[in-house]
Protein backbone atom coordinates (compact mmCIF):
# COMPACT_ATOMS: atom_id res chain seq x y z
CA UNK A 1 0.00 0.00 0.00
CA UNK A 2 1.45 3.18 -1.00
CA UNK A 3 0.64 6.79 0.02
CA UNK A 4 -0.32 7.60 -2.96
CA UNK A 5 -2.68 4.18 -2.92
CA UNK A 6 -4.59 6.09 0.02
CA UNK A 7 -4.88 9.78 -1.47
CA UNK A 8 -6.25 8.12 -4.33
CA UNK A 9 -8.91 6.21 -2.39
CA UNK A 10 -9.45 9.51 -0.17
CA UNK A 11 -10.11 10.99 -3.88
CA UNK A 12 -12.38 8.42 -4.64
CA UNK A 13 -14.27 8.49 -1.37
CA UNK A 14 -14.94 12.76 -1.93
CA UNK A 15 -16.05 12.17 -5.32
CA UNK A 16 -18.84 10.12 -4.00
CA UNK A 17 -19.74 12.04 -1.16
CA UNK A 18 -19.85 14.95 -3.80
CA UNK A 19 -22.00 12.89 -6.26
CA UNK A 20 -24.45 11.94 -3.25
CA UNK A 21 -24.34 15.48 -1.80
CA UNK A 22 -26.76 17.80 -3.98
CA UNK A 23 -26.63 21.37 -1.43
CA UNK A 24 -22.90 20.42 -2.14
CA UNK A 25 -23.40 20.10 -5.57
CA UNK A 26 -25.47 23.04 -5.96
CA UNK A 27 -23.11 25.40 -3.88
CA UNK A 28 -19.87 24.31 -6.16
CA UNK A 29 -21.34 23.64 -9.72
CA UNK A 30 -24.86 25.52 -8.91
CA UNK A 31 -23.67 29.13 -8.12
CA UNK A 32 -20.98 29.65 -9.95
CA UNK A 33 -22.61 28.37 -13.11
CA UNK A 34 -26.05 28.37 -12.94
CA UNK A 35 -26.06 32.03 -11.18
CA UNK A 36 -22.97 34.06 -12.19
CA UNK A 37 -23.00 32.72 -15.85
CA UNK A 38 -26.24 34.01 -17.55
CA UNK A 39 -25.88 37.33 -15.42
CA UNK A 40 -22.36 37.65 -17.07
CA UNK A 41 -24.06 38.18 -20.74
CA UNK A 42 -25.57 41.22 -19.29
CA UNK A 43 -24.50 43.82 -21.86
CA UNK A 44 -23.83 46.22 -18.88
CA UNK A 45 -21.93 43.83 -17.11
CA UNK A 46 -19.86 43.38 -20.10
CA UNK A 47 -15.91 44.52 -20.00
CA UNK A 48 -16.58 45.19 -15.72
CA UNK A 49 -13.43 44.69 -13.60
CA UNK A 50 -15.50 45.40 -10.35
CA UNK A 51 -18.20 43.10 -11.74
CA UNK A 52 -15.35 40.20 -12.48
CA UNK A 53 -14.20 41.14 -8.72
CA UNK A 54 -17.76 40.68 -7.05
CA UNK A 55 -17.98 37.23 -8.86
CA UNK A 56 -14.84 35.74 -8.71
CA UNK A 57 -15.26 37.00 -4.39
CA UNK A 58 -18.74 35.36 -4.29
CA UNK A 59 -16.67 31.78 -6.03
CA UNK A 60 -13.98 32.10 -3.63
CA UNK A 61 -17.35 32.35 -0.55
CA UNK A 62 -19.54 29.94 -1.74
CA UNK A 63 -17.29 26.98 -3.85
CA UNK A 64 -14.00 27.44 -2.09
CA UNK A 65 -15.21 28.09 1.83
CA UNK A 66 -18.57 27.10 2.54
CA UNK A 67 -18.17 23.98 0.29
CA UNK A 68 -15.33 23.03 3.05
CA UNK A 69 -17.31 24.26 5.85
CA UNK A 70 -20.16 22.27 5.24
CA UNK A 71 -18.17 19.16 4.00
CA UNK A 72 -15.58 19.26 7.30
CA UNK A 73 -18.50 20.31 9.49
CA UNK A 74 -20.86 17.33 8.36
CA UNK A 75 -18.02 14.86 8.74
CA UNK A 76 -17.34 16.03 12.37
CA UNK A 77 -20.89 15.72 13.08
CA UNK A 78 -21.87 12.30 11.94
CA UNK A 79 -18.27 11.03 13.30
CA UNK A 80 -16.61 10.50 10.00
CA UNK A 81 -13.58 13.02 10.74
CA UNK A 82 -12.21 10.80 13.74
CA UNK A 83 -13.64 7.61 11.96
CA UNK A 84 -10.48 9.03 9.05
CA UNK A 85 -8.04 9.91 11.72
CA UNK A 86 -8.26 6.67 13.67
CA UNK A 87 -8.41 4.41 10.05
CA UNK A 88 -4.77 6.13 9.46
CA UNK A 89 -5.21 9.27 7.61
CA UNK A 90 -2.38 12.05 7.72
CA UNK A 91 -3.05 15.49 7.88
CA UNK A 92 -1.53 15.96 4.32
CA UNK A 93 -3.80 13.08 2.99
CA UNK A 94 -7.01 14.75 4.37
CA UNK A 95 -6.06 18.31 3.42
CA UNK A 96 -4.97 17.68 -0.26
CA UNK A 97 -8.79 15.43 -0.32
CA UNK A 98 -10.40 18.33 1.03
CA UNK A 99 -8.54 21.24 -1.10
CA UNK A 100 -8.65 19.47 -4.37
CA UNK A 101 -12.70 19.79 -5.72
CA UNK A 102 -13.31 22.96 -4.43
CA UNK A 103 -9.89 24.25 -5.67
CA UNK A 104 -10.27 23.02 -9.08
CA UNK A 105 -14.03 24.05 -9.26
CA UNK A 106 -12.80 27.68 -8.23
CA UNK A 107 -9.91 28.26 -10.34
CA UNK A 108 -12.18 26.80 -12.95
CA UNK A 109 -14.42 29.94 -12.56
CA UNK A 110 -11.37 31.92 -12.53
CA UNK A 111 -10.27 30.89 -15.69
CA UNK A 112 -13.40 31.15 -17.56
CA UNK A 113 -15.61 34.30 -16.07
CA UNK A 114 -12.55 36.55 -17.71
CA UNK A 115 -13.44 35.83 -20.90
CA UNK A 116 -17.34 35.07 -20.13
CA UNK A 117 -17.28 39.46 -19.13
CA UNK A 118 -14.93 39.64 -21.59
CA UNK A 119 -12.55 41.70 -18.89
CA UNK A 120 -9.25 42.01 -20.67
CA UNK A 121 -6.58 41.54 -17.61
CA UNK A 122 -2.89 42.64 -18.32
CA UNK A 123 -0.88 40.13 -15.99
CA UNK A 124 -2.59 36.57 -16.61
CA UNK A 125 0.03 34.47 -14.29
CA UNK A 126 -0.43 36.70 -11.94
CA UNK A 127 -4.08 37.05 -12.02
CA UNK A 128 -4.18 33.26 -11.57
CA UNK A 129 -1.25 33.48 -8.79
CA UNK A 130 -3.50 35.62 -6.82
CA UNK A 131 -6.31 33.34 -7.33
CA UNK A 132 -5.18 30.52 -6.43
CA UNK A 133 -3.85 31.63 -3.03
CA UNK A 134 -7.19 33.62 -1.97
CA UNK A 135 -8.66 30.17 -2.94
CA UNK A 136 -6.45 28.38 -0.90
CA UNK A 137 -6.75 31.22 1.95
CA UNK A 138 -10.77 30.74 2.05
CA UNK A 139 -10.66 27.53 1.92
CA UNK A 140 -8.49 26.99 4.97
CA UNK A 141 -9.99 29.44 6.71
CA UNK A 142 -13.22 27.78 6.40
CA UNK A 143 -11.50 24.14 7.22
CA UNK A 144 -9.65 25.50 10.48
CA UNK A 145 -13.33 26.98 11.78
CA UNK A 146 -15.24 23.97 10.67
CA UNK A 147 -12.47 21.91 12.43
CA UNK A 148 -13.18 23.50 15.43
CA UNK A 149 -16.81 24.52 15.71
CA UNK A 150 -18.88 21.73 17.39
CA UNK A 151 -21.46 21.45 14.73
CA UNK A 152 -22.56 22.80 10.90
CA UNK A 153 -24.56 25.54 12.24
CA UNK A 154 -22.22 27.07 13.85
CA UNK A 155 -19.51 26.27 11.23
CA UNK A 156 -22.04 28.00 8.55
CA UNK A 157 -22.27 30.95 10.63
CA UNK A 158 -18.80 31.69 11.51
CA UNK A 159 -18.19 30.89 7.85
CA UNK A 160 -20.92 33.56 6.82
CA UNK A 161 -18.77 35.73 8.91
CA UNK A 162 -15.47 35.48 6.55
CA UNK A 163 -17.81 36.24 3.96
CA UNK A 164 -19.37 38.92 4.82
CA UNK A 165 -16.14 40.41 5.88
CA UNK A 166 -14.43 39.99 2.79
CA UNK A 167 -16.93 41.77 0.64
CA UNK A 168 -17.20 44.48 3.12
CA UNK A 169 -12.74 44.42 2.96
CA UNK A 170 -13.62 44.81 -1.22
CA UNK A 171 -16.39 47.41 -1.09
CA UNK A 172 -14.65 49.77 1.74
CA UNK A 173 -11.70 50.99 -0.85
CA UNK A 174 -14.55 52.54 -2.69
CA UNK A 175 -15.60 54.78 -0.10
CA UNK A 176 -13.18 55.03 2.34
CA UNK A 177 -9.60 57.07 0.69
CA UNK A 178 -8.01 56.41 4.25
CA UNK A 179 -4.38 55.40 4.05
CA UNK A 180 -4.31 53.80 7.23
CA UNK A 181 -7.01 51.78 5.90
CA UNK A 182 -5.69 51.17 2.59
CA UNK A 183 -3.05 49.67 4.41
CA UNK A 184 -4.95 47.38 6.50
CA UNK A 185 -7.07 46.08 3.40
CA UNK A 186 -3.76 45.17 1.79
CA UNK A 187 -2.47 43.42 4.72
CA UNK A 188 -6.35 41.24 5.25
CA UNK A 189 -7.12 37.63 3.96
CA UNK A 190 -8.02 39.36 0.63
CA UNK A 191 -5.38 42.06 0.40
CA UNK A 192 -4.08 41.16 -2.94
CA UNK A 193 -7.12 39.86 -4.80
CA UNK A 194 -8.65 43.85 -3.96
CA UNK A 195 -5.47 45.32 -4.39
CA UNK A 196 -5.00 43.81 -7.99
CA UNK A 197 -8.63 45.41 -9.34
CA UNK A 198 -7.68 48.23 -7.62
CA UNK A 199 -5.27 48.47 -9.96
CA UNK A 200 -6.62 47.43 -12.67
CA UNK A 201 -5.15 43.83 -12.98
CA UNK A 202 -1.44 45.82 -12.14
CA UNK A 203 0.28 44.95 -8.93
CA UNK A 204 4.16 44.14 -8.66
CA UNK A 205 4.98 40.40 -7.39
CA UNK A 206 7.15 42.33 -4.37
CA UNK A 207 3.44 44.25 -2.89
CA UNK A 208 3.33 43.60 0.61
CA UNK A 209 -0.16 42.67 -0.10
CA UNK A 210 1.31 39.65 -1.90
CA UNK A 211 3.70 38.88 0.88
CA UNK A 212 0.38 39.14 3.14
CA UNK A 213 -1.18 36.29 1.21
CA UNK A 214 1.69 34.20 1.68
CA UNK A 215 1.40 34.54 5.83
CA UNK A 216 -1.96 34.22 5.23
CA UNK A 217 -1.39 30.96 3.99
CA UNK A 218 1.26 29.36 6.11
CA UNK A 219 -0.56 30.80 9.22
CA UNK A 220 -3.99 28.85 8.13
CA UNK A 221 -1.54 25.94 7.22
CA UNK A 222 -0.20 25.85 11.05
CA UNK A 223 -3.82 26.34 12.48
CA UNK A 224 -5.51 23.84 10.28
CA UNK A 225 -2.68 21.66 11.81
CA UNK A 226 -3.31 22.15 15.27
CA UNK A 227 -7.11 21.61 14.27
CA UNK A 228 -6.28 18.29 13.15
CA UNK A 229 -4.43 17.14 16.14
CA UNK A 230 -6.80 18.68 18.64
CA UNK A 231 -9.74 16.50 16.76
CA UNK A 232 -7.66 13.35 17.23
CA UNK A 233 -8.46 14.02 21.13
CA UNK A 234 -12.41 13.19 22.00
CA UNK A 235 -13.40 16.93 24.07
CA UNK A 236 -16.65 15.32 24.82
CA UNK B 1 0.68 -5.89 22.34
CA UNK B 2 -1.10 -3.80 24.97
CA UNK B 3 0.07 -2.92 28.18
CA UNK B 4 -1.63 -0.63 31.33
CA UNK B 5 -0.49 0.89 34.16
CA UNK B 6 -1.87 2.45 37.19
CA UNK B 7 -3.68 4.22 34.16
CA UNK B 8 -6.27 7.38 36.07
CA UNK B 9 -9.12 9.08 34.18
CA UNK B 10 -11.07 11.56 36.01
CA UNK B 11 -13.90 13.55 34.01
CA UNK B 12 -14.83 16.68 36.77
CA UNK B 13 -14.22 15.14 39.32
CA UNK B 14 -15.73 11.86 38.76
CA UNK B 15 -12.96 8.89 38.43
CA UNK B 16 -14.26 7.28 35.19
CA UNK B 17 -10.54 4.83 35.11
CA UNK B 18 -8.97 4.24 38.55
CA UNK B 19 -6.00 2.64 39.03
CA UNK B 20 -5.85 0.30 36.09
CA UNK B 21 -3.58 -1.97 34.89
CA UNK B 22 -3.16 -5.33 32.46
CA UNK B 23 -1.35 -6.81 29.95
CA UNK B 24 -2.33 -8.24 26.99
CA UNK B 25 -0.24 -10.54 24.53
CA UNK B 26 -0.53 -11.28 20.91
CA UNK B 27 -3.12 -13.19 19.95
CA UNK B 28 -5.10 -12.95 23.05
CA UNK B 29 -8.54 -12.19 23.04
CA UNK B 30 -9.24 -10.00 26.08
CA UNK B 31 -12.30 -9.36 27.42
CA UNK B 32 -13.53 -6.19 29.32
CA UNK B 33 -16.85 -6.85 31.24
CA UNK B 34 -18.74 -4.24 33.54
CA UNK B 35 -22.16 -1.87 33.17
CA UNK B 36 -22.64 1.12 31.48
CA UNK B 37 -20.47 4.14 32.99
CA UNK B 38 -17.79 1.82 34.48
CA UNK B 39 -15.19 2.96 32.35
CA UNK B 40 -14.85 0.70 29.09
CA UNK B 41 -15.31 2.90 26.81
CA UNK B 42 -12.97 5.33 28.36
CA UNK B 43 -9.73 2.80 28.46
CA UNK B 44 -10.88 1.96 24.88
CA UNK B 45 -10.54 5.82 23.99
CA UNK B 46 -7.28 5.88 26.07
CA UNK B 47 -5.67 2.76 24.29
CA UNK B 48 -6.42 4.06 20.85
CA UNK B 49 -5.02 7.99 22.06
CA UNK B 50 -8.03 9.63 21.62
CA UNK B 51 -8.14 10.41 25.42
CA UNK B 52 -5.10 11.14 27.61
CA UNK B 53 -4.84 9.60 31.25
CA UNK B 54 -4.57 11.95 33.95
CA UNK B 55 -1.69 9.87 35.37
CA UNK B 56 0.02 6.05 34.79
CA UNK B 57 0.75 4.54 31.48
CA UNK B 58 -0.40 2.76 28.62
CA UNK B 59 1.25 1.09 25.72
CA UNK B 60 -0.07 -0.41 22.16
CA UNK B 61 2.28 -2.03 19.92
CA UNK B 62 5.07 -1.18 21.98
CA UNK B 63 4.43 2.49 21.95
CA UNK B 64 2.77 4.77 24.23
CA UNK B 65 -0.23 5.61 23.32
CA UNK B 66 0.25 9.60 23.90
CA UNK B 67 2.42 9.40 21.17
CA UNK B 68 0.56 7.05 18.77
CA UNK B 69 0.66 8.47 15.08
CA UNK B 70 -1.01 7.84 12.18
CA UNK B 71 1.38 4.98 10.88
CA UNK B 72 0.30 3.12 14.12
CA UNK B 73 -3.43 3.37 13.59
CA UNK B 74 -2.88 1.57 10.46
CA UNK B 75 -2.44 -1.70 12.62
CA UNK B 76 -5.17 -0.81 14.68
CA UNK B 77 -9.02 -1.93 14.09
CA UNK B 78 -11.24 0.29 15.93
CA UNK B 79 -15.49 -0.20 16.64
CA UNK B 80 -16.80 1.98 18.96
CA UNK B 81 -19.14 4.82 19.43
CA UNK B 82 -16.17 7.66 18.26
CA UNK B 83 -16.76 6.10 14.94
CA UNK B 84 -19.19 6.78 11.95
CA UNK B 85 -19.87 6.21 8.63
CA UNK B 86 -21.06 8.25 5.65
CA UNK B 87 -24.91 8.07 5.98
CA UNK B 88 -25.15 9.28 2.21
CA UNK B 89 -23.71 6.52 0.60
CA UNK B 90 -24.53 2.93 0.26
CA UNK B 91 -23.26 -0.20 2.88
CA UNK B 92 -20.33 -1.10 -0.10
CA UNK B 93 -19.19 2.58 -0.78
CA UNK B 94 -18.64 2.84 2.84
CA UNK B 95 -16.50 -0.54 3.18
CA UNK B 96 -15.12 -0.01 -0.66
CA UNK B 97 -13.18 3.14 0.72
CA UNK B 98 -11.62 1.08 3.47
CA UNK B 99 -10.22 -1.73 1.16
CA UNK B 100 -8.96 0.86 -1.19
CA UNK B 101 -7.21 2.96 1.85
CA UNK B 102 -5.69 -0.16 3.26
CA UNK B 103 -5.40 -2.38 0.07
CA UNK B 104 -7.84 -5.12 0.67
CA UNK B 105 -8.81 -6.94 -2.46
CA UNK B 106 -12.86 -6.73 -3.10
CA UNK B 107 -13.78 -10.86 -2.45
CA UNK B 108 -12.57 -10.37 0.70
CA UNK B 109 -14.71 -7.55 1.43
CA UNK B 110 -17.66 -9.43 -0.52
CA UNK B 111 -17.00 -12.60 2.21
CA UNK B 112 -17.64 -10.31 4.91
CA UNK B 113 -21.15 -9.02 3.82
CA UNK B 114 -21.93 -12.48 3.26
CA UNK B 115 -20.86 -13.97 6.16
CA UNK B 116 -22.27 -11.04 8.15
CA UNK B 117 -25.46 -11.25 6.08
CA UNK B 118 -25.29 -7.58 4.75
CA UNK B 119 -24.25 -8.79 0.96
CA UNK B 120 -28.02 -8.52 -0.24
CA UNK B 121 -28.46 -4.59 1.19
CA UNK B 122 -25.25 -3.85 0.31
CA UNK B 123 -26.43 -1.25 -1.79
CA UNK B 124 -28.33 0.39 0.98
CA UNK B 125 -27.74 3.94 1.85
CA UNK B 126 -26.16 3.46 5.52
CA UNK B 127 -29.04 6.03 6.56
CA UNK B 128 -31.42 3.85 6.22
CA UNK B 129 -29.98 0.80 8.10
CA UNK B 130 -31.43 -0.47 11.16
CA UNK B 131 -28.83 -0.90 14.30
CA UNK B 132 -27.97 -4.12 13.94
CA UNK B 133 -26.69 -3.66 10.07
CA UNK B 134 -24.83 -0.60 11.03
CA UNK B 135 -23.41 -2.50 13.88
CA UNK B 136 -22.40 -5.14 11.71
CA UNK B 137 -21.13 -2.34 8.95
CA UNK B 138 -18.75 -0.56 11.81
CA UNK B 139 -17.47 -3.85 12.24
CA UNK B 140 -16.65 -5.31 8.97
CA UNK B 141 -14.92 -1.91 8.66
CA UNK B 142 -12.43 -2.51 12.30
CA UNK B 143 -11.92 -6.07 10.89
CA UNK B 144 -11.13 -5.61 7.29
CA UNK B 145 -7.88 -4.88 7.34
CA UNK B 146 -6.74 -7.52 9.76
CA UNK B 147 -4.92 -5.25 11.82
CA UNK B 148 -2.71 -6.03 14.09
CA UNK B 149 -4.68 -5.17 17.26
CA UNK B 150 -8.58 -4.53 17.13
CA UNK B 151 -10.43 -2.63 20.05
CA UNK B 152 -14.37 -3.94 20.05
CA UNK B 153 -17.04 -1.61 21.78
CA UNK B 154 -19.62 -4.32 22.51
CA UNK B 155 -19.80 -6.10 19.17
CA UNK B 156 -22.64 -8.12 19.72
CA UNK B 157 -25.27 -5.57 20.83
CA UNK B 158 -28.20 -5.63 18.78
CA UNK B 159 -27.20 -8.63 16.84
CA UNK B 160 -29.32 -11.99 17.19
CA UNK B 161 -28.28 -15.04 18.19
CA UNK B 162 -27.24 -15.91 14.67
CA UNK B 163 -25.74 -12.98 13.97
CA UNK B 164 -23.68 -12.98 17.36
CA UNK B 165 -22.02 -16.45 16.96
CA UNK B 166 -20.99 -15.84 13.21
CA UNK B 167 -19.32 -12.83 15.02
CA UNK B 168 -17.47 -15.22 17.16
CA UNK B 169 -16.49 -17.52 14.56
CA UNK B 170 -14.83 -14.03 12.82
CA UNK B 171 -13.23 -13.12 15.58
CA UNK B 172 -11.73 -16.59 16.96
CA UNK B 173 -10.37 -17.25 12.80
CA UNK B 174 -8.91 -13.47 13.81
CA UNK B 175 -7.42 -14.31 16.87
CA UNK B 176 -5.57 -17.66 14.94
CA UNK B 177 -4.13 -15.27 12.76
CA UNK B 178 -2.33 -13.56 15.56
CA UNK B 179 -4.91 -10.39 15.91
CA UNK B 180 -4.82 -9.12 19.12
CA UNK B 181 -8.50 -8.47 20.29
CA UNK B 182 -9.89 -6.49 23.51
CA UNK B 183 -13.55 -6.24 23.52
CA UNK B 184 -15.96 -4.91 26.13
CA UNK B 185 -19.22 -6.60 26.71
CA UNK B 186 -22.04 -6.69 28.82
CA UNK B 187 -22.74 -10.26 27.47
CA UNK B 188 -21.24 -12.74 29.98
CA UNK B 189 -21.56 -15.74 28.26
CA UNK B 190 -20.00 -14.40 25.12
CA UNK B 191 -17.34 -13.52 27.30
CA UNK B 192 -16.98 -17.18 28.65
CA UNK B 193 -17.16 -18.65 25.12
CA UNK B 194 -14.06 -16.82 23.25
CA UNK B 195 -12.26 -15.02 25.82
CA UNK B 196 -8.33 -15.54 26.39
CA UNK B 197 -8.77 -13.64 29.93
CA UNK B 198 -11.30 -11.36 31.00
CA UNK B 199 -11.70 -8.15 33.57
CA UNK B 200 -14.34 -7.52 35.07
CA UNK B 201 -14.78 -3.99 35.75
CA UNK B 202 -16.80 -1.64 38.34
CA UNK B 203 -16.66 2.48 38.75
CA UNK B 204 -14.14 2.32 37.09
CA UNK B 205 -11.88 -0.62 38.91
CA UNK B 206 -11.13 -3.65 37.95
CA UNK B 207 -12.35 -6.33 40.54
CA UNK B 208 -11.50 -9.76 39.42
CA UNK B 209 -9.61 -10.57 36.37
CA UNK B 210 -8.07 -13.60 34.89
CA UNK B 211 -9.24 -16.79 32.44
CA UNK B 212 -12.78 -17.16 32.75
CA UNK B 213 -12.65 -20.97 33.79
CA UNK B 214 -10.36 -19.89 36.57
CA UNK B 215 -12.33 -16.78 37.63
CA UNK B 216 -15.38 -19.22 37.95
CA UNK B 217 -13.39 -21.53 40.02
CA UNK B 218 -12.31 -19.44 42.20
CA UNK B 219 -15.92 -18.94 43.39
CA UNK B 220 -17.47 -22.30 42.61
CA UNK B 221 -18.56 -24.10 45.99
CA UNK B 222 -16.01 -26.79 44.93
CA UNK B 223 -17.13 -30.36 46.22
CA UNK B 224 -20.63 -29.19 46.33
CA UNK B 225 -24.16 -29.97 44.55
CA UNK B 226 -27.40 -28.17 44.47
CA UNK B 227 -30.28 -30.62 44.91
CA UNK B 228 -33.42 -28.82 43.69
CA UNK B 229 -36.75 -30.58 45.02
CA UNK B 230 -40.34 -31.33 43.55
CA UNK B 231 -41.27 -28.85 45.48
CA UNK B 232 -39.34 -25.90 44.42
CA UNK B 233 -36.92 -25.47 47.27
CA UNK B 234 -33.23 -26.19 46.87
CA UNK B 235 -30.44 -26.82 48.80
CA UNK B 236 -26.14 -27.05 48.36
CA UNK B 237 -24.21 -29.89 50.21
CA UNK B 238 -21.48 -31.53 49.67
CA UNK B 239 -20.95 -34.17 47.12
CA UNK B 240 -20.91 -37.08 49.22
CA UNK B 241 -23.72 -36.20 51.38
CA UNK B 242 -26.20 -36.72 47.96
CA UNK B 243 -26.75 -40.24 49.06
CA UNK B 244 -28.80 -39.05 51.93
CA UNK B 245 -31.20 -36.63 50.00
CA UNK B 246 -31.93 -40.03 46.92
CA UNK B 247 -35.31 -41.10 48.39
CA UNK B 248 -37.04 -37.47 48.33
CA UNK B 249 -38.57 -36.11 45.73
CA UNK B 250 -35.48 -34.74 43.68
CA UNK B 251 -36.81 -32.83 40.55
CA UNK B 252 -32.73 -32.03 39.36
CA UNK B 253 -28.72 -32.77 41.20
CA UNK B 254 -26.20 -31.01 39.56
CA UNK B 255 -22.87 -29.39 40.36
CA UNK B 256 -22.41 -26.09 42.35
CA UNK B 257 -20.74 -23.89 39.55
CA UNK B 258 -20.63 -19.74 39.55
CA UNK B 259 -21.13 -17.77 36.40
CA UNK B 260 -19.47 -14.65 35.39
CA UNK B 261 -22.80 -12.46 36.43
CA UNK B 262 -23.17 -14.53 39.98
CA UNK B 263 -19.58 -13.34 40.69
CA UNK B 264 -20.04 -9.96 39.59
CA UNK B 265 -23.31 -9.68 41.96
CA UNK B 266 -21.06 -11.11 44.67
CA UNK B 267 -18.44 -9.09 44.47
CA UNK B 268 -20.55 -5.89 43.89
CA UNK B 269 -24.17 -6.51 44.80
CA UNK B 270 -25.27 -5.00 41.44
CA UNK B 271 -26.74 -7.08 38.71
CA UNK B 272 -25.73 -6.10 35.10
CA UNK B 273 -28.62 -4.29 33.72
CA UNK B 274 -29.30 -6.37 30.99
CA UNK B 275 -28.85 -9.71 32.61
Amino acid sequence: MTKLDRLKSLLWLRWHYLMANKVLLYLCIGIPIGYFLPISFIPQYQGKLLFLNFVLNFIYSMTSGCFVSIMVSEEKEKKNLRTLILAGVTLKEYIISIIIFPFILSIGSCLIFPFLIRVSLPNWPLYLFIAMGTCVIFILANLSIALFTKNQTQATLFGFGITMIALVLVMLPDFVQNTYLSHLISLSFVGANTKLFMNSGHLALTDISILAMLVWIVGLLILTRYAFIWNRKNHA
Amino acid sequence: MIELRHVTKAFNGRMAVDDISFNISQGQIFGFLGPSGSGKSTTINILTGQLTQDSGQAWVLGKDTRQIGSDDLLDIGIMSDTIGFYERLSIYKNLLFFAKFHHVSTDYLDQLLRRLDLFDDKNKKAIDLSTGMKQRLLLIQAVLHTPNILFLDEPTSGLDPTLSREVHRLLLELKNKGVTIFLTTHDMTEATEICDEIALLYQGKIIEAGAPQAVIDKYSDKGKVVIRFENGKSITVPQEETAHYLAQHISSIHTSEATLASIFIQLTGEKFEND
